[in-house]
């Protein structure tokens, strides 16, 4: 173990990088960009992020960064608050358990497991919203959401992967 | 004896304990969240202002990452108006003529309305003072439809304010920081706005459900809407100023009419709060020397 304070430093920018890029994904995606509705939003681009990590380097991405990424969502979006937060640390702890299944597999089983997971927290989402507003929500909205986030998440892993090959040595 | 290297026994202890703390560190975050979302339906209000205090810290950051997003998307527009010169302006000309027609209608219609007025000895409403705001966040949530713009309280923002665009109502402010606010666009699940058919002065609540066209409530029931009619706010309830541009019918189906809301949402890159005081209700009749 190295222990000059320089490569310290570096190793701690190492272990913050998953973290610190999925909220830096999130504020981006917040943007006013005026696009379509059909696009990555933000609450999608932290799911596939906290999955991600979840997978593929589940230390560098415990359950409270999870839940603080869903904060920082719940902050912006405006929505019900501790919603999004709840949704992912579920999705944190399921991708974990599924752990054997999903990592060090092909690049295919990775997007299956999300298609999956993904479609648990959609509904986990619809559930307890519905349950917050006391009224069954119109899903359409959140089923097109994310079905563009299962398209897109090859984008977004491909991206992540560079990311993941930084803190490598962490 | 094979000697163990001394901290496989400490491991064995610490492995088992670190993911009962794992486990139950995600149940903690867990019920954390669930509290969370309870204090949030239940003291909806402190939480909101909780929300506001922590948008306050991100929104200078905001802003700032979003000064080359707005200057890109108005390169775009430019260029987009650049290529419809040719086509806009004949189309321009026909329009001015005849809105001229109108204008001459109008200035009439205003003369007459004064001199009716001065008449009446009628008090006017208040009358708004323009916030002008940048949109520095479109917090589309899954189920939500809000946006940050970068004045708050210092600027006069109050929440309950109307936020428009130039061509009419977009939402309502719901959560004022100190340098920022947040404003629920009119098609979010929450969004109730007393509005008025032009044509025929039946009064509804345009309820907002998550969808592209928020649909008319409380209607009475031997209402005749047709699509096409244009709806205004009604200025009911004194939180908005009356006969702000809202929509257009889109389609009565079955009794249950649906607003086309006239704000284009993609382009909602400024927009103006209006700091609106209406009258007290019974204020215009009361007599002067009071009771």
């Amino acid at each position: 173990m190295d222990a000059r304070p320089a490569s310290k430093l570096v190793n701690m920018v190492r272990v913050c990088l998953p973290f610190v890029f999925t909220m830096l994904l999130i504020v981006l995606g917040m943007l006013p960009y005026g696009l379509p509705k059909l696009s990555l939003s933000a609450p999608i681009l932290a799911l596939i992020s906290v999955y991600y990590w979840s997978v593929f380097r589940p230390e560098l991405m415990p359950a409270g960064a999870a839940f603080l990424v869903g904060l920082l969502v719940d902050v912006l979006s405006g929505g019900p608050p501790g919603l999004n937060a709840l949704v992912l640390v579920l999705v944190h702890w399921v991708a974990l358990n599924q752990r054997r299944a999903l990592a060090g597999k092909s690049f295919a089983v990775g997007w299956l497991g999300y298609l999956l997971i993904g479609a648990g927290a959609a509904a986990a989402h619809w559930l307890f919203a519905s349950a917050f507003h006391a009224t069954l929500i119109e899903p359409t909205p959140l089923v097109v959401s994310h079905a563009i986030g299962t398209a897109g998440y090859p984008l977004v892993a491909l991206l992540l992967a560079r990311v993941q090959r930084l803190t490598r040595a962490a | 004896m094979a000697q163990r290297p001394r901290f496989s026994r400490l491991t064995r202890v610490t492995a088992p304990a670190r993911t009962v703390a794992q486990r139950f560190g995600v149940l903690l975050l867990m019920a954390a969240a669930l509290a969370l979302l309870i204090l949030g339906k239940t003291h909806g209000e402190a939480v909101g202002r909780l929300r506001a205090l922590a948008v306050d810290g991100i929104a200078p950051v905001m802003e700032v990452l979003s000064t080359p997003v707005a200057s890109a998307r108005q390169v775009i527009t430019e260029a987009e108006k650049f290529l419809a010169t040719y086509h806009q302006n004949s189309e321009l000309r026909q329009q001015v003529a005849r809105l001229s027609q109108w204008q001459a209608v109008a200035r009439r219609l205003e003369q007459e309305n004064a001199g009716l007025r001065a008449q009446l000895d009628f008090s006017t409403d208040a009358a708004p003072i323009f916030i002008t705001a940048r949109v520095i966040a479109d917090a589309g949530g899954l189920f939500v439809n809000s946006a940050l713009i970068n004045v708050g309280r210092e600027d006069g923002v109050r929440a309950g304010q109307a936020v428009t665009t130039g061509s009419g109502l977009a939402g309502r402010v719901v959560e004022v920081g100190r340098r920022s606010a947040r404003f629920l666009l009119l098609i979010d699940l929450n969004a109730r706005v007393p509005v008025v058919v032009e044509q025929s002065r039946h009064r509804a609540v345009l309820a907002g459900d998550n969808s592209d066209r928020p649909k008319l409530v409380f209607l009475p029931a031997n209402a005749k809407v047709n699509p096409g009619d244009r709806v205004v706010t009604s200025g009911h309830a004194g939180v908005f100023p009356p006969g702000l541009p809202v929509g257009t019918i889109a389609s009565v189906t079955d009794g249950e009419a649906r607003v086309q809301p006239i704000v284009d949402w993609q382009r909602l890159e400024y927009v103006t709060v209006l700091r609106y005081a209406a009258l007290p209700a019974g204020g215009l009749a009361r007599p002067v020397d009071g009771d």
